[in-house]
């Protein structure tokens, strides 16, 4: 990942984001609007009640001998206006001048004027919201006002439910449209995170055109131009190694002809004044007929871009190997010491390829191994169908600084001396890669290098 | 002895002749494949040298025509390509034997040598020590004086001469030595290897023992 990708925002989330806002401020916009309707209805619906009840007041004043005279208004009524005891209900009975006939309230309502006359108000009392009206009547002895007024519980409980109504859907409207962002833009990422997917697999230079299934048409512009960008990479990488490979092959005619002259003249100079050059002219020789065979390989392993699917017996190249190497171990009495598994080990490999793995290993190891030491060959049958090989060493071991830079080409240990290339080790890392393998290293118990290879096991169950 | 070397490139083919010639060998050259058919038709050789990479054909179709009219002369391909495939292609074409470029001048007249014996069909005689082994008749001497030797040490010691310099595993060795009705075991080969040790010391045959893999005779 870039380093950047800390600040970067998740495609989803900005996409989320931006269905967010509008729907949410649609959603405040129709509260608003919402609120402000229903408060007009609630309010038209509960006057009339309020009116009516006023009407009833009124209908109960009469006007007799000894002046006007309000019945009394009955509980049972009183609770009927106060809508089944949810409101308090409050009346007073008044006349022109202002003295009270009648009524149940302490509260202190406002003073009827001749303004407030068929009209409705609101006042808080005491915590309350009381809503009143106040109508006058006209009787024989003169305008009587009654004036009627209730808490405001039953409205609010209505306009409540009317928000709710409208604000609930809203609301599961909204977590609906989050849920289906998130998961549709999931789904849809989902050929990013396949091409993704694709591209880690590929632990070898491989320049093959990407191909993942269901492409969105926006992401067909990209994949193309990743795979046209593959294709111009792939083509270098095969130049240049056509080039190492060319130029070794055709290193190897010259080096041909150097060789057999050498060797020629070494036999003819035995003995003579020009004897000591000459070894040193073969010593050089054979060196460089190791490294042009060396790089040919390792071009050769290179230029592998599909992993390995053919079957190696491990024993048999461990076999094969050692015998290249054994005349040079004796030659210095080092031990070479084996443990193999009695049966065959399959592994998915190229024969060839882990016998030259292999060989590497072993020459490498006698390479850095004094005298009488010893160089250790374990097979090892691992869980999860892995097979270790472990090329063990009695020699000084690998430093920690340097123990990734050994893969490296043309890389050899400070101070190292004898006939090494730098190329064997390269040349093995390739080989593991192309079978799909993996090849590390550490120092072993008791001083030395420890290689250890862990292939892919083929299962004896056919 | 006459050779036939078939090979294009001038630098090879000169120090080739020099270098054979100076170890006796009578050497034809030529630098195509027309000019080989030419001389196979006109000439007996005991050995054809032939490269792959020819200006006027394949290799590989050359040594098909070659085969074509003679059965027997061995052919050695000596080739700068040497992967695997190309090696198994030459040999399948009828090549008796392969060398890649570059190669050490002594192994390729050792390869010329074995070649030759197998063409004539002559006794093989291996040497190492003071013995000498005759393939054919299958006996071990010294000079004149038989070694004698128990009929088990005998299979063992054939095995490890027949691949003289070369790693003989314990399991082949016993594959090798076993009967359908008398198996020989690793412990049992342990024992027939001491014994055969001992016998041999004396003649400067050493029999190494590589440490959980098996036995190798070195020449």
């Amino acid at each position: 990942m870039s380093s950047n990708s800390g600040k970067s925002m998740s495609m989803r989330s900005a996409l989320l984001l931006w269905v967010l806002i509008p729907l949410i401020a649609l959603t405040v916009l129709s509260t608003i609007v919402a609120s402000h309707f229903a408060q007009g209805f609630a309010s038209d619906f509960f006057d009339s009640f309020l009116l009516n009840s006023a009407d009833s007041i009124a209908a109960r004043v009469h006007a007799g001998k000894e002046g006007i005279a309000v019945a009394n208004l009955p509980a049972e009524s009183q609770a009927l206006f106060g809508h089944n005891g949810e409101d308090r209900f409050f009346y007073r009975v008044v006349d022109s001048e202002g003295r009270s006939l009648a009524g149940n309230t302490s509260i202190d309502l406002p003073m009827p004027t001749q303004a407030m006359w068929h009209k409705f108000g609101s006042k808080k009392v005491a915590d309350r919201v009381v809503r009143f009206c106040t109508v006058p009547t006209l009787t024989a002895a003169g305008t009587v006002i009654v004036q009627v007024g209730e808490t405001v519980n039953s409205r609010s409980r209505l306009l409540h439910k009317v928000m709710m109504s409208i604000l609930l859907p809203q609301i599961i409207l909204i977590c609906l449209a989050c849920l289906s962002v998130w998961f549709g833009v999931g789904k849809g990422l989902q050929p990013l995170h396949q091409l993704q997917v694709v591209l880690r697999s590929r632990d070898k230079p491989n320049f093959s055109p990407v191909a993942i299934d269901h492409v969105p048409s926006e992401l067909l512009p990209v994949l193309g131009a990743l795979n046209d960008l593959f294709a111009g990479l792939g083509h270098q990488f095969r130049l240049q190694h056509e080039f190492i490979a060319d130029a070794a092959h055709q290193l190897r005619t010259p080096v041909t002809a150097v060789k057999i002259y050498t060797d020629h003249m070494v036999r003819l100079g035995q003995n003579g004044p020009s004897h000591s050059a000459l070894l040193g002219l073969e010593e050089a020789s054979n060196r460089l007929t190791t490294m042009v065979n060396k790089l040919l390989l390792l071009a050769r392993m290179e230029a592998k871009t599909t992993i390995e699917t053919s079957e190696a017996d491990l024993n048999q190249a461990v076999v094969v190997a050692t015998n290249t190497v054994i005349q040079q171990a004796q030659g210095r009495h080092i031990e070479m010491i084996f443990d193999l598994p009695k049966v065959a080990v399959k592994v998915q490999a190229d024969p060839d390829d882990v016998t030259e793995l292999i060989s590497n290993l072993l020459d490498n190891a006698i390479k850095y191994t004094p005298n009488n030491g010893s160089v250790w060959v374990f097979v090892r049958e691992q869980q999860g169908a892995i097979v270790s090989l472990i090329v063990e060493d009695s020699g000084p071991g690998i430093p920690d600084e340097h123990k990734e830079n050994i893969f490296k080409r043309f890389f050899r240990l400070p101070g190292a001396t004898g006939a090494g290339c730098g190329l064997g080790m390269a040349i093995a890392k390739e080989i593991t890669s192309s079978c799909n393998a993996t090849i590390s290293v550490s120092d072993r118990a008791g001083g030395g290098a420890s290689f250890h290879i862990a292939f892919r096991k083929i299962s004896r169950a056919v | 002895m006459k050779l036939l070397l078939v090979e294009d490139d001038p630098l090879v083919a000169n120090s080739l002749m020099l270098a054979l010639g100076g170890s006796g060998y009578a050497i034809d050259h030529v630098s195509d494949g027309g000019q080989a058919q030419i001389s196979i038709a006109t000439e007996t050789y005991d050995l054809i040298i032939l490269d792959l990479g020819l200006p006027d054909m394949d290799g590989l179709e050359c040594l098909r025509t070659i085969r074509k009219r003679i059965i027997k002369v061995p052919v050695l391909i000596l080739t700068a390509r040497d992967a695997p495939k190309e090696r198994i292609e030459g040999l399948d074409a009828g090549a008796s034997d392969y060398v890649t470029k570059p190669f050490h001048l002594g192994e390729l007249e050792a390869r010329i040598r074995a070649l030759q014996r197998l063409a004539l069909g002559c006794d093989i005689v291996v040497e190492t020590g003071e013995l000498k082994w005759n393939t054919k008749t299958r006996t071990l001497c010294r000079g004149d004086e038989v070694v004698e030797l128990s009929a088990k040490e005998h299979a063992c010691l054939e095995v490890l001469l027949q691949n003289l310099n070369t790693l003989v595993t314990k399991q082949r060795l016993s594959s090798i030595l076993s009967g359908d009705d008398a198996p020989v075991s690793f412990n049992a080969i342990d024992i027939i290897i001491h014994r055969l040790r001992k016998r041999l010391e004396p003649y400067g045959v050493r029999v190494q023992t590589v440490r959980g893999l098996g036995f190798r005779v070195e020449q």
